[in-house]
């Protein structure tokens, strides 16, 4: 399956156990409590689902922003 | 390339002890809170764990195992050739521990023994090595399979502790003309050898006070280089990379679909991956063993031992098509496309030290 953007961030929301209003293109990701290892992997995951991409644990974590993770998936990270 | 498979060697039987000592999720609320011990624990799917106590070891576990399995089958113990022991918590650094277990089990002088360091990989290489020795003339053998991975693990590390379980394991494999085929596929990737380890007390780095000086890392996780380490989004990644093309390549060796297969048994690593891994693989999940709720991830010895909480119905009376896959530590990876049934199937053992 491939999701669009704003849907992937809707995903997100959900698997990092958020409010979808709390999680936006320009949310930092530290700023969210789901934003743990675990949460981490639940990203992994849902990368792996929505986009078969195996994404680079290193630079998932540091990524800052939610947008900087949709250019991380969009390969431009 | 290790893929591949043999003919006549039969799986006559599996039994699994477990400690009697029970850590649950209340215990480790008392150390991290209710509230972060919930989230990990909805996430890794683990209720409770069977801890072993004192210097209980791994070999302790397989000795019960084997002795059960060796009574119920009623198999002379003279008419055993090998014993594989496969585990990364030995009793020592030196002997081999299989050399142990063959003392204590009364196996004969004859009987080749020997360890096999591997972790969650290790009941397919203990499968595919006690096979290989069988077509290779053993008439009679015992793979013994486990690890007490609670003695690695720090207690104020949170990304290992309400995981992790002990359990010892014991299958017995036999020459026979007329057994169906099995089949195996391996590999490695020794790149990914920091990701799951225990850094320091061997040669590499040899123990120090340093070394075993437990300190506050990454994540407010308190453990020493001498205990374990994981980074689970390092080996996640990797089993979405391996495991999925792996499964599907050890199911083209055997000819077999997804419909042909009674039980898909893979290492119990935690829930959230083995849900994943059910749903990339479009596996009906019904017929994918869980059975981490009670035990963990009890590391090697996870596939035996759920088989024998899972399966034991089914495979005490009937034949059953399998796929096995273990992976984690190296990282190594292994699976197995296998019939075999009815099988000798004692219940789990209690183990009290």
């Amino acid at each position: 399956m491939v999701a669009t953007n704003s849907e992937f961030v809707l995903r997100l929301a959900d698997a990092l156990n958020e409010d979808h209003s709390s999680v936006q293109e320009s949310t930092v990701l530290a700023d969210l409590e789901g934003w743990d290892s675990v949460g981490q992997l639940s990203v992994i995951a849902l990368v792996d689902e929505c986009f078969n991409k195996r994404l680079n644990v290193d630079a998932l974590r540091k990524c800052e922003k939610v947008s900087d993770l949709l250019l991380l998936i969009n390969g431009r990270g | 390339m290790a893929r591949g498979k043999f003919n006549q060697v039969r799986i006559a039987g599996i039994a699994s002890a477990v400690p009697e000592r029970v850590l649950t999720l209340a215990d480790d609320a008392r150390v991290f809170g209710a509230t972060e011990i919930e989230r990990i624990s909805q996430n890794i799917g683990v209720q409770q764990r069977h801890v072993v106590s004192g210097d209980t070891c791994t070999s302790d576990l397989c000795h019960a195992a084997a002795e059960r399995l060796l009574d119920e089958l009623g198999w002379e113990r003279g008419s055993i050739d090998a014993l594989i022991f496969v585990t990364q918590t030995p009793d020592y650094f030196m002997p081999a521990t299989a050399c142990v277990l063959q003392n204590r089990l009364k196996l004969p002088n004859s009987c080749a023994a020997f360890d096999v360091n591997q972790g969650c990989a290790g009941y397919i290489y203990g499968l595919w090595i006690g096979g290989l020795l069988v077509r290779g003339g053993c008439r009679r053998l015992l793979v013994l399979v486990g690890d007490t991975t609670s003695r690695l693990v720090a207690p104020g590390d949170r990304t290992v502790t309400s995981l992790f379980g002990d359990a010892g394991t014991a299958t017995a494999l036999e020459f026979a003309d007329d057994a169906p085929p099995l089949h195996f596929e391996l590999g490695t990737d020794g790149s990914g050898r920091d990701c799951l380890s225990v850094p320091a007390g061997a040669f590499r780095h040899p123990h120090s006070t340093a070394s075993c000086e437990r300190t506050e890392r990454a994540g407010g996780n308190i453990r020493s280089d001498e205990d374990l380490f994981m980074d689970g989004g390092e080996v996640f990644t990797f089993v979405l990379r391996e495991v999925p093309r792996l499964v599907q390549s050890i199911m083209t060796l055997a000819e077999v679909g997804i419909s042909d297969i009674d039980a898909f048994v893979f290492h119990q690593a935690n829930r959230f991956m083995l849900n994943h891994l059910t749903k990339r693989l479009k596996l009906p999940p019904e017929r994918v063993a869980i059975g981490l709720t009670q035990y963990g991830n009890t590391s090697s010895a996870s596939i035996p031992l759920a088989i024998t909480t899972e399966l034991r119905d089914k495979l005490s009376h009937n034949r059953q098509r399998l796929v096995l896959a273990g992976f984690g530590a190296g990282f190594a990876w292994g699976a197995a496309a296998l019939e075999c049934g009815p099988l000798c199937l004692p219940p789990l053992i209690t183990y009290t030290a």
